[in-house]
């Protein structure tokens, strides 16, 4: 039932406004503290800005826009998609 | 219900940036450190404060987000808060009214845990200006537990807290609110009769944790094949994460209005430019050199006043006592070289105070951000950068901030190589060096002596970063390395609270260092004041020439180790007894040159100046003065270094890997520089 075409948090653009959809975490090596930190499947986020050389992500999420820094590998455990 | 003794201890728990440092601030008037160096496992402050007659223990412990630990910082956390629950009466829970959500996370294991609790939403005008309304009344029901609103910035709802803490209002619960999985219960279950452990929670994190919980080894045996495979750690933690977070959106939902996203304004503007691409770095950058120029350019004056003022003390003594040998000592030996360490306090302030600021504002947050890619290539990542800036500082502090790196590869290196950044009491010895060996003058109108300072700060940082490197390609063991890192909103630094901390720790800087200082001074008088008898009727004459003396028979006898380098034997004394801690070094130079007659009276600087060797080629050549500023550069001349390291990775290996290598190092260096200056 993939109605959307997702992608992978590494691989969205900045400034658009997107959707946490789930994990990609076969191998169970995301780390515990994606979840913990609320970064939870249905949040909405934005990435405001990422540091040069692909360095990390400044994203925005949840209703209460908490801000986190989070490194491109590990935004390749997070599949998203984008809100129109 | 319970009621807390005089001396009760309450613990202080909540997730990072939600304001428990203000509240403790706000809450104790009486503010402790727990040692440094005890061992113990708290990281964080312990205060006290009295209320109606009782004295009420605060520890704040390190901010959390769940109680899996995933760093040193978080282990010490769940450590305590489980292992010392028979010392604490109950916990408060700091949650902050802007991010109701992730603090329940916490707070609901720990009281499914059936710890004692006490919840308290900091920020609520906050919240309230940002039309975020909180029904505290049905959130109070429905977890079922005492609740207290407070702004601890403006230091509203203290009283009632110190009121409900004394009438005991925490509350224990005896049933969990986390479902426990279908596919887990029996198993649950099954190993609560047989642990006799009615907390069914208890028993999951049992299951449910990797490391410090207790992971029983012998749980392992007790489980069959089917339900080990059911039982990985890792998925039974993210289960309850997920299973927790929905219960806690249907509380919330209940409990708060919806409001239109809110926008952090000012953070947003300010973090336009501060970890813009470009912008970001060029403030860095500028924040850095600021820090630098007013660390010199304001601790001048204060500088200037305790170097008068000792030297006075210095005059007034001798003009005021009875010549002797107690006049010797308190004159030449102990005021000089105490004065040559008290000197450098408002240095070593400024810099701290800086420090603090910055990371009490949320900036440093934003330069682990924009450096983690730039130190990824040596095998550190964003947030050893606040370790190595803080090594500026102290070696100390810095190496304990790194608990927070996750990663131990990554932990260990920034451990190793932080004690090569330039710490503060590299600065007596460069200061002094540098004076005798640059002269006064202008390179394109930059002081060549700040601009010769500059570049040993820089030596330090290139041989980290170069040491990293090489610590990274020859440490077998890969990790798997990740970085989350809250970025928090800016706030205004508690400037008090901030200088209350930084003078605590001059204090400790110039008490710790004044006591081996006086201790060495004595040490040295009393070996300079006697020498052997040159009479065959006497052992020892008293008042003998300083170089007659039994301390420069033991320089002597270590010259030869030290003559490579270019030092004579005061130095080669010098160096002996800064091994413990470098800003001896001066300590004892002082003391040394204003027991030598030979050298005319005036500052001791002036003395080292115009010191000769035997063939009239003065003492502080320029080859010598290079020679002993690299050779303070990288040595690990830091007792207190030496044992934090080792406490920190419990390896005397590592330790003395470090020890060696660094000391070979500045050994070699140094030489090399001084056989190809002279």
């Amino acid at each position: 039932m993939e109605s959307r075409p997702s992608t992978l948090l590494s691989r969205f653009p900045l400034r658009c406004a997107g959707l946490v959809v789930d994990y990609e975490n076969p191998e169970l090596t995301m780390p515990n503290k994606i979840i913990e930190m609320g970064l939870l499947p249905g949040t909405p986020f934005i990435i405001l800005y990422q540091a040069p050389f692909r360095g990390p992500l400044y994203i925005e999420y949840g209703q209460e826009r908490t801000r986190i820094a989070l490194r491109v590998e590990e935004a390749e455990f997070i599949k998203v998609e984008a809100i129109r | 219900m319970q009621t807390p003794s005089p001396g009760a201890q309450i613990l202080l728990v909540g997730n990072p940036n939600v304001g428990k440092s203000t509240l403790f601030n706000a809450l104790c008037n009486k503010s402790q450190k727990t040692g440094n160096y005890a061992g113990v496992t708290v990281a964080s402050h312990s205060g006290r404060y009295l209320f109606n007659g009782k004295e009420v223990e605060i520890i704040d412990l390190p901010g959390s987000y769940s109680i899996y630990p995933d760093s040193q910082d978080e282990a010490i956390f769940t450590k305590y808060l489980l292992d010392q629950a028979h010392e604490y009466s109950g916990v408060v829970y700091v949650l902050d009214a802007l991010n109701l959500k992730r603090g329940l996370l916490l707070f609901q294991q720990i009281q499914d845990l059936g710890i004692p609790t006490l919840l308290v939403i900091n920020q609520i005008d906050e919240a309230r200006r940002r039309g975020l309304t909180i029904d505290t009344e049905a959130l109070s029901k429905l977890l079922g537990v005492e609740i207290l609103l407070t702004n601890a910035k403006d230091r509203e709802g203290i009283e009632a807290i110190k009121k409900a803490i004394d009438e005991g209002k925490f509350s224990q619960h005896s049933g969990i609110t986390f479902a426990i999985p279908l596919e887990q219960k029996a198993l649950v279950e099954r190993i609560a009769s047989q642990t006799k452990e009615n907390n069914h929670y208890k028993v999951w994190t049992l299951l449910s944790s990797e490391t410090y919980l207790g992971r029983l080894e012998a749980l392992e045996e007790k489980l069959n094949d089917q339900e080990s495979k059911c039982a990985v750690p890792k998925r039974l933690q993210t289960q309850e994460t997920v299973r927790r977070y929905q219960h806690i959106a249907q509380i919330l939902d209940k409990i708060t209005t919806k409001t239109p996203g809110r926008k952090e304004l000012l953070t947003e503007k300010i973090d336009s430019i501060l970890v813009h691409k470009f912008w970001g770095y060029v403030v860095f950058l500028a924040v850095l050199l600021l820090m630098f120029q007013l660390v010199f350019f304001m601790a001048e004056i204060p500088m200037n006043w305790i170097d008068g003022l000792f030297v006075s003390l210095s005059e007034f003594i001798s003009a005021n006592m009875a010549e002797g040998p107690l006049r010797s000592l308190l004159a030449e030996g102990i005021v000089p070289g105490i004065g040559g360490i008290v000197i450098f306090a408002p240095q070593i302030g400024i810099l701290l105070y800086l420090l603090y600021l910055l990371e009490d504002s949320g900036y440093m947050a934003r330069v682990v951000f924009l450096m983690d890619r730039m130190l990824r290539p040596f095998g550190i990542g964003g947030k050893s950068i606040v370790p190595l800036i803080s090594g500026v500082a102290c070696a100390i502090p810095a190496i304990m901030g790194t608990r927070n790196i996750e990663n131990t590869k990554e932990r260990l290196i920034t451990i190793l190589v932080t004690p090569f950044m330039t710490c503060a009491a590299r600065l007596p010895v460069y200061t002094i060096i540098i004076a005798l060996i640059i002269p006064q003058d202008y390179i394109l109108g930059i002081d060549q002596r700040a601009l010769a300072l500059m570049v040993m700060y820089l030596l330090g940082f290139v041989t980290a970063m170069a040491s990293a490197f090489l610590l990274k390609k020859s440490i077998k063991q890969n990790v798997k390395t990740y970085l989350i890192l809250d970025l928090p909103p800016y706030k205004m630094p508690q400037f008090l609270y901030d200088l209350r901390i930084v003078l605590e720790k001059v204090w400790d800087f110039i008490s710790g260092a004044g006591k081996v200082i006086f201790a060495v001074s004595i040490i040295l008088w009393v070996l300079s004041y006697l020498g052997p008898s040159k009479d065959s009727s006497q052992w020892v004459d008293t008042e003998v020439h300083l170089d007659d003396s039994y301390l420069a028979q033991m320089g002597k006898f270590i010259e030869p180790a030290v003559a490579p380098l270019g030092y004579d034997w005061k130095m080669g004394v010098s160096v002996l007894s800064s091994f413990a801690a470098r800003e001896v070094f001066v300590g004892t130079m002082a003391t040394l040159y204003s027991l030598d007659e030979d050298v005319e009276e005036g500052r001791i600087i002036d003395k080292m100046r115009s010191d000769t060797r035997e063939d009239g080629t003065k003492v502080f050549s320029f080859a010598t003065g290079i020679s002993v500023l690299i050779y303070y550069a990288f040595a690990m001349q830091c007792i207190s270094t030496i044992a934090v390291v080792y406490r920190e990775t419990r390896s005397w290996r590592w330790t003395l890997l470090q020890l060696i290598g660094m000391s070979g190092l500045a050994y070699i260096a140094a030489m090399l520089a001084y056989q190809l200056l002279k």
